[in-house]
């Protein structure tokens, strides 16, 4: 430091800092008489002045010099004529013989290093930067940069929080998509004929997809090798399955058909059973459906206008008229549904009091839409625009993700990674689509289907695995690459 | 799975495919009655939905010789008409770009 000529603080201010932490109060005094050009306010002065000459007085009550406080209380402490309210309190304070209960009544740490610095870092506050720097500066610095980074950084996909200690500054940081789906791990062609759809249940233990050839299938995911592994067929929908629920437990799904069918199939995902099969009316039409976050009712709905909210059993508890359902959604709070329906809208509906609002207006006709988990924001497909973002609270466009082919089949997109930072696609173009939330250029394509890929999940637990189907009539799931000898040069 | 577009919000008067109930236009997008298809009178539009294009061929119609492509419903699959892909002639160019549908496969919705 000599060296460079460059000061870490101002001479009086070390001076200043040794003498409150040593408790000498007279010399204190001395030295911010040196420091009065370098504070600004005349009444900061006086406050330093206070605050310092009410640590003094503390200090001399517990260690029972109650002469020297009274001289101290009435010499020093007064004449400066601001906070008369603590005055008086401190005042009270001389009756206290007890030092435990001194520091409780002064709300004091006692006469330790922690009551001084906790004073000098208030005395800090009053003195300008360039004099005294405050606490951990390198500290806080380097905390910055590293969160900087990993904003910046678009695969960065771990579970863990930067700490400064664990990742190297010398180079900016950037994942090398460790955890981040980019190649094929699994095909899976159990179906026979075009897949519809897919999720991953909340736990991230089973995959369910359905298809037109009328099978759900339920797929068990292996938490070690990350392949999955057919345990069930529930079979019977008679004009495919174009919608998949899981219940909030993973108890039971339900699976819908398609806009001619009237029927709706509840299963018990683990042991395969039907639970209940929901036929109101055969002229009905329900295409999709989701559960209240209580798990005790659901709700479904569909494109030639019926819209009902059920009980397991299929008991219709409620219905609304005249509203053509494309996609459903419930949000958290347990009351309201939200719906896109084909005037290019989502309203909420809410089923206790049988109130609706508009939430949001697009121009082109939604397809489909899902909700992040944390219930703010809904992710849309909205036909031939491609993906977008809304937030569900304020009722404005977040962010249009480019990109996208869709117009002529239904597509479902899906929020992903471990924060819902990542947005994930199907595409007419035999690709998936994946952006990182705040950027709108994909920063991933994923090739390997032949034909139209209908829907994407990305699994809840395993932030790397991602799954889709297309009507190629085949599933894929996605994973990262295997990462490669970090020790090698360059060639293997 | 194919995605049904619907002409709700701004369009009371729509044309609906007759076999399936798909809308494919609206009353606002109605140009001309007075054409002729194969199968009886045709409505030329200006836009439609729900329709899905073949390839282009070269056909002599009543009013020159033209470039089409044939047209049919997405969701039922029925041929419908066609579309105006060029005109060769300067008087017939303003029918570029827009649809013919036939009479017969159409169907006024919600009774107007």
């Amino acid at each position: 430091m000599q060296e460079s000529g460059c000061k870490l603080e101002h001479s009086a201010a070390s001076k200043f800092r040794e003498q409150i932490m040593s408790g000498q109060w007279s010399k204190v005094d001395a030295t911010l008489i040196e420091m009065k050009p370098l504070i600004k306010h005349q009444r900061h002065l006086q406050k330093m002045r206070y605050h310092i000459m009410e640590q003094k007085f503390l200090e001399l009550l517990e260690d029972a010099k109650l002469l020297e406080a009274l001289a101290c209380l009435r010499n020093q402490i007064t004449p400066l004529r601001i906070y008369v309210n603590k005055v008086h309190h401190l005042s009270s304070l001389l009756m206290i013989t007890n030092p435990k209960e001194l520091q409780k009544a002064a709300n004091w740490d006692g006469k330790s290093h922690k009551s001084r610095a906790k004073l000098l870092e208030k005395l800090q506050g009053y003195l300008p930067i360039s004099v005294m720097m405050p606490p951990n500066r390198l500290k806080t610095l380097l905390t910055q940069a590293l969160v900087y980074q990993q904003s910046q950084c678009l695969f960065h996909n771990s579970f863990e929080l930067p700490q400064y200690t664990s990742y190297s500054l010398l180079v900016d940081h950037s994942c090398l998509r460790h955890h981040f789906p980019s190649i094929t791990t699994q095909v899976l062609s159990d179906h026979c004929d075009e897949v519809w759809f897919c999720c991953f249940s909340h736990d991230g233990s089973m995959l369910a997809t359905g298809s037109k050839d009328s099978c759900v299938i339920i797929w068990d995911v292996n938490p070690v090798s990350h392949k999955l592994d057919h345990a069930r067929s529930l079979t019977g929908h008679t004009y495919g399955v174009g919608y998949l629920s899981w219940s909030p437990d993973d108890n039971h799904i339900i699976a819908c058909g398609t806009d001619e069918s009237s029927e709706l199939w509840i299963w018990n995902a683990r042991t395969g059973e039907l639970r209940t099969k929901m036929n109101h009316s055969s002229e009905d039409s329900i295409s999709c459906c989701c559960w209240t976050p209580d798990g005790q009712k659901y709700v479904a709905g569909g494109t030639k206008g019926q819209f009902y909210q059920c009980d397991l059993d299929g008991n219709i508890l409620d219905s609304w008229e005249g509203v053509r359902v494309q996609s459903l959604a419930c949000l958290p709070d347990n009351k309201t549904v939200i719906s896109a329906d084909t005037q290019q809208r989502i309203r909420a509906y809410n089923f206790d009091d049988m109130s609706d609002y508009n939430l949001i207006k697009e121009d082109h006709p939604v397809m489909s839409f899902s909700l992040s988990t944390d219930g703010h924001f809904v992710l849309l497909n909205v036909a031939t625009q491609g993906v977008h973002l809304w937030d569900v609270d304020d009722r404005i466009l977040v962010r249009k993700y480019q990109g996208v082919v869709q117009g002529f089949y239904t597509i479902f997109s899906t929020f992903g990674g471990t924060n819902d930072e990542y947005i994930a696609s199907g595409s007419e173009d035999n690709k998936i689509y994946i952006w990182h939330r705040s950027r709108e250029m994909p920063i991933e394509t994923l090739c390997g289907h032949s034909k139209t890929v209908n829907c994407v999940s990305w699994n809840r637990a395993i932030p790397s695995m991602l799954a889709s189907v297309s009507d190629d009539g085949t599933i894929r799931i996605w994973g990262p690459q295997e990462i490669e000898d970090e020790g090698t040069t360059g060639f293997k | 799975k194919t995605f049904q577009h619907y002409l709700g919000s701004d369009c009371h008067r729509t044309y609906s495919c007759v076999h399936c109930r798909a809308h494919l236009a609206g009353h606002t997008d109605l140009i001309s009655k007075s054409f002729q298809g194969s199968q009886g009178r045709a409505y030329l539009f200006n836009e439609v939905v729900n329709v899905d294009s073949g390839t282009p061929q070269e056909r002599l119609l009543l009013t020159g010789m033209h470039a089409v492509s044939d047209i049919h419903c997405k969701c039922c699959k029925t041929t419908l008409g066609w579309k105006y892909e060029r005109a060769y002639e300067n008087s017939q160019k303003y029918k570029e770009g827009k649809f013919i549908i036939e009479l017969i496969h159409m169907i006024k919705d919600n009774g107007w």
